[in-house]
């Protein structure tokens, strides 16, 4: 998928529709930091993801915006799902994943 | 009287007491913390536990559950699924509590706090309090500690344990830091 941005890193993680009940529906949302791992480039928003049904959804999302996506799973272990080769601190890949 | 592993700070022996109950449910290599047990499930995730009996006297009144989660997702930090449930015992008043702290080398000062949960009588249920924070833009070796608590919202009294309830707290570092893919991590 090509990007539409150059920089930056998105966050994906699942969280409760009402993050007070435990008992509620899993939904994806996230973040863009303008951070892209080196210590170039100083953190700071870029963009705020809306919430999606599907860790698919999520990633398209990121994906229009920049080549560097990490992802939590439900566990909050870390996966890379950018379109950059994976960074040598995260080698985990979500397309992978067990 | 009920066997008791740990006390909470407020603890008489010869009056409303609270203690720690043994850990319950899954222990494993990482476990750090023997009450509230903390195990540290990955860089990104701590998770604690804890079961607090409390009474009055020699008489055991009830327990408490406690279970709160931490997360960490690039800067942001989140304390979600703490929660805490009634198992036993009379009608209590209490709320829950989140405090975010930043530590730096000239100590320890408040960052981000919230107040939620139920803020009034503590029924036979589940309450949770989630709350999100992000590591400031501008951070390298940012460090922040976290601590929780559930406490009465009514004057202490010392004839009645939910006078006695008090702060059940813990805390654990976090360190975020520029030039990684994921900044913020708990240390090893």
């Amino acid at each position: 998928m090509e990007s539409q941005a150059s920089g930056g890193t998105a966050f994906l993680y699942p969280e409760r529709i009402d993050p007070d009940d435990p008992a509620s529906d899993w939904v994806w949302t996230g973040y863009i930091d303008h951070a892209d791992g080196t210590p170039d480039r100083e953190p700071g928003f870029d963009a705020e993801a809306p919430r999606f049904d599907t860790d698919q959804e999520a990633i398209s999302w990121a994906l229009k915006r920049t080549p560097r996506v990490v992802i939590h799973d439900h566990d909050n272990v870390p996966y890379w799902a950018g379109s950059d080769p994976a960074p040598g601190d995260l080698l985990n890949l979500w397309s992978e994943r067990p | 009287m009920t066997a008791c592993s740990a006390m909470v700070p407020l603890v008489t022996r010869s009056g409303p007491w609270a203690c720690y109950g043994s850990p319950i449910g899954r222990l494993q290599p990482q476990a750090s913390s023997p009450n509230p047990v903390r195990l540290r499930e990955s860089s990104t995730k701590y998770l604690y536990y804890a079961t607090i009996s409390y009474g009055i006297n020699q008489t055991p009144v009830g327990e408490v559950f406690t279970r709160y989660v931490v997360t960490l997702n690039g800067r942001q930090i989140r304390a979600s699924e703490f929660s805490i449930k009634r198992s036993a015992g009379p009608e209590a008043t209490a709320k829950l509590g989140v405090t975010f702290q930043e530590v730096t080398a000239h100590g320890v000062s408040r960052w981000d706090t919230r107040d939620c949960g139920p803020s009034g009588h503590l029924g036979r249920s589940t309450y949770s309090c989630t709350k999100n924070s992000y590591a400031p833009a501008d951070f390298d070796n940012f460090q922040v500690s976290f601590s929780f608590a559930w406490k009465p919202i009514n004057e202490a009294h010392p004839n009645t344990v939910d006078g006695y309830w008090y702060t059940t707290e813990v805390s654990g570092r976090i360190d975020c830091r520029t030039g990684r893919t994921i900044p913020c991590q708990f240390p090893l």
